[in-house]
């Protein structure tokens, strides 16, 4: 039994939580090109107590609807520096109109995972 | 593997455990459109246990099933006298207030310096760990499916035990289920009670996919289409709507013309299998006739192996 309990224990406090150090600031901005639901979007990345620019990370992004959790299946677009600091590039195409929530997820100097809503017109 | 397959998989695997939860209230004759508020209260409670209180989300999975099947018993034992309609448009009821619920609670703690909680309409963020214990999406494919093995054995020894005999019977007529001495209360209960656990388990996996859930993702196009995926793949075994949940999001996936329309693709979809399959791809019959062709076959290469 003690060890039963003591397997419970162990695995309750395996994984406590460990966040980053610094987390990521990301702030989106999108605009429509001339193709319906095409988007080119501009992403900046900072840390979130340092405010400095993060440079050479690897950034993904992946779009999924909120009222629609996990029913379209867009692929992550992968976010490229675009010249200035902490300014990352990436086209995306969505399925329809709305708010979107798109994930995030940076590696390399420092990682993270940030998830933001914004909503899509036309 | 593709990052792409794995998620799409992991859709499925995660869509399954809702379609199995309406699939079993079906089995007992229930329609329900309410499944969406067990799979976010499982979202939710594991959510909070593993961000805010730092659980390893192997202990907050079968406690937040234990918390949405508590939930779902409630909701059952509360629903008992209501029947066909009434017991959809209760059920529908129940999960827009949990919803409404969720939008209105605020509830956070202070984790190294991070507010975490659920902030009403913002949601519930910070849901990271899969990603500080450097869990891939390949890792939750093997977790997710895992775990969906063993609940599709559960549901294969169910549906030969006379539990599952208790439940077909009680769906096809309450009235003899009554008259044979079954107590079909406590059945009832029981059977919405497993139904809110199994699809906390599909709430629980996407919230720790996605790392942020928001009250949003719960609302009832998740409840129409779990249903949806019972009555399209059929209602004779368990394989059923996991078939629903491979048509919808793995084929329509796959036919790329078809993503902007899915909707109008799977209502089509929808209404034209229930007018020529009123119980679905795999229906009661179909499965039965399966069953006996592959007995024959068993059969057959036994004999063969034997002369």
């Amino acid at each position: 039994m003690r060890i039963v309990f003591a397997g419970l224990a162990a695995i309750a406090l395996s994984a406590g939580p460990a966040l980053a150090k610094d987390r990521a600031a990301v702030k989106i901005e999108c605009k429509e090109t001339a193709t319906n639901l095409v988007y080119d979007c501009m992403l900046h990345l900072s840390g979130r107590k340092s405010e400095k620019p993060i440079e050479g990370a690897r950034v993904a992004v992946k779009p999924d609807m909120p009222t629609m959790p996990g029913a379209h299946n867009i692929r992550a677009s992968t976010a490229t520096p675009a010249g200035t600091p902490g300014a990352y590039g990436f086209r995306m195409k969505l399925d329809m109109y709305g708010i979107w929530a798109l994930k995030v997820t940076v590696t390399g100097p420092l990682r993270d995972i940030v998830v933001q809503k914004i909503e899509f017109r036309k | 593997m593709d990052d792409h397959v794995i998620t799409v998989l992991n859709n499925i695997g995660g869509f399954s455990f809702i379609a199995l939860s309406a699939y079993l209230l079906l089995l007992s004759g229930e329609i329900s459109f309410g499944q969406q508020a067990f799979y976010g209260i499982g979202a939710y409670a594991s959510g909070i246990m593993t961000a805010m209180f730092g659980m390893s989300f192997w202990l907050a999975l079968p406690l937040a099933m234990l918390v949405s099947g508590l939930a779902a018993a409630l909701v059952g034992g509360l629903t008992l006298r209501l029947r066909g309609l009434y017991f959809a448009i209760a059920t529908l009821a129940f999960a827009e207030t949990i919803r409404l619920i969720l939008v209105a609670t605020t509830w956070q703690v202070e984790v190294d310096g991070e507010p975490v909680g659920p902030n009403g309409s913002e949601g519930l963020g910070n849901i990271r760990w899969g990603f500080d214990n450097e869990y891939e999406p390949v890792d939750f494919l093997w977790m997710i499916y895992g775990t969906l093995g063993i609940v599709l054995l559960l549901f294969f020894l169910m549906e030969r035990s006379r539990l599952g005999s208790i439940v077909r019977t009680i769906g096809a007529d309450r009235l003899l289920a009554e008259t044979q001495g079954i107590n079909v209360t406590r059945y009832k209960i029981l059977v919405a009670g497993l139904a809110g656990a199994i699809a906390a388990i599909g709430g629980a996996f996407y919230a720790h996919i996605q790392t942020t859930v928001y009250p949003e993702n719960f609302d009832v196009m998740l409840g129409v289409h779990s249903l949806a995926y019972g009555l399209i793949g059929g209602l004779g075994t368990a394989v059923g709507p996991i078939l629903g949940v491979l048509l919808d999001v793995g084929f329509l996936e796959a036919v790329e013309w078809v993503q902007g329309y899915r909707m109008i693709v799977f209502g089509g979809l929808v209404a034209v299998l229930l007018i020529f399959m009123p119980r679905g791809i795999l229906d009661e019959r179909r499965v039965h006739r399966l069953r006996t062709m592959l007995r024959g076959w068993r059969t057959e290469t036994h004999g063969a192996a034997g002369n």
